[in-house]
């Protein structure tokens, strides 16, 4: 059972015989959203000081919310690693600045607006310097 | 040699088989660290580019996060293949492989809990789209007096409301027959259009935790729902199995006081 990225399709999983199976590669946006909002915290001799790491997945959202245009201007980080290749490249600095000016502008947004707040904003496991 | 700092890419249970592993965050060697019981996957990362100062700075770096992110999730992609693996929430850095060992011990309860909790299972992710647009208003087209018109009207925004609450139900009920299958599941806040990727509206992002026993019959229902949902304009999408993600560490808001 290999093949087939795009899991379930209609009408051909009738028989039963064909099952869904890994992607051959899970989209950045499905990666981010666990790795950064899941997945257990124990609390080592490092701690992080960032704003908070579940802001950061909320302005993640926003930003690409936000930025229904930069599909059409081909950025499209979202759908394959692609664009950060490009990145490396070094040719897209000007989209890169653009998407920076965004997060910065949507940062002022998330702290202004209390209803973008998680439920779970309260969690911890996070902060501080170090230990 | 440049300084070095620990990252902890999961947990897993001592003296397991795990194979070869993928290159980690980049490109350094991973490798397994026991810890009595337990063991960490962890490689060795230069301080300088990926130290606590550089996730502070860069955190919020598409270009810097993406390959972390990436990488970090590859190394469990290939754990979790063989293992029971209790991912780790980025960033986990530690100073080094002996303070990581006390910090495995020092939480080796809830780490072993977490571990006997997904022992034999994997987890499933089930997204549900809405194909098929609202049906547009008719606005009262066609009325010829004032009030035919707020009659039309008003029939026409009940009848959309039903039409949101009836959408509604059909996804419940999929994620409870998905649920029924699954030793647990949980539904995460469905993804923006923009960040799915999807013109579609999400409407389920759900999670399921299936034993390796049910697993054939989990996927074989979801095949059935995908189905028979495609002419109410529901598009079922499957993917996985993924590590646990979604299945470890969800009680933290009680321990996390415990640990700290």
């Amino acid at each position: 059972m290999t093949s087939d990225p795009g899991a379930l399709q209609p009408n051909r999983a009738g028989s039963g015989n064909h099952l869904p199976t890994h992607r051959q590669s899970d989209s950045l946006a499905d990666v981010l959203e666990r790795v950064l909002d899941k997945g257990i915290v124990i609390v080592g001799d490092i701690q992080i000081r960032l704003l908070d790491i579940e802001l950061l997945t909320i302005k993640l959202r926003l930003m690409v919310a936000s930025v229904d245009k930069a599909r059409e201007m081909g950025i499209n980080w979202w759908e394959s690693d692609e664009y950060i290749t490009r990145l490396d490249n070094g040719e897209d600095r000007g989209q890169l600045d653009e998407l920076s000016r965004r997060l910065e502008a949507l940062e002022g947004q998330v702290n202004e607006s209390p209803q973008v707040e998680s439920s779970r904003a309260g969690r911890q496991g996070r902060s501080t310097g170090r230990a | 040699m440049d300084e070095t700092i620990v990252h902890a890419y999961g947990v897993v249970t001592a003296n397991e088989p795990l194979g070869r592993f993928p290159p980690g965050i980049a490109d350094t060697r991973v490798w397994v660290f026991d810890a009595e019981r337990l063991a960490a996957i962890v490689s060795l990362l230069p301080v300088e580019g990926f130290g606590a100062r550089e996730w502070e700075q860069n955190a919020e770096n598409l270009r810097w996060l993406a390959p972390v992110a990436r990488r970090h999730h590859e190394v469990l992609q290939h754990a979790s293949a063989n293992v029971a693996v209790v991912p780790l929430r980025l960033p986990s850095l530690y100073r080094s492989v002996e303070s990581l060992a006390d910090t495995l011990r020092s939480a080796s309860d809830r780490l072993e809990h977490e571990l006997y909790r997904i022992q034999g299972k994997r987890e499933w992710a089930v997204k549900v789209y809405r194909t098929a647009k609202e049906e547009s208003s008719t606005g009262g087209a066609g009325s010829t007096t004032g009030r035919d018109y707020l009659l039309a009207r008003s029939r026409d925004l009940s009848s959309r409301s039903k039409a949101r609450e009836q959408l509604q139900n059909q996804v419940r009920e999929i994620h409870d027959a998905l649920g029924d299958v699954s030793a647990e599941h949980l539904r995460s806040r469905p993804q923006d259009a923009a960040l799915s990727g999807r013109k579609e509206q999400m409407l389920l992002n759900g999670a399921y935790l299936v034993s390796h026993a049910d697993e054939v019959r989990f996927l074989g229902l979801a095949a059935e729902i995908a189905d028979s949902s495609l002419p109410s304009g529901l598009l079922v999408e499957v993917s996985g199995p993924w590590p646990a993600y979604n299945f470890t560490g969800e009680a933290e808001a009680t321990t996390t006081a415990v640990i700290r």
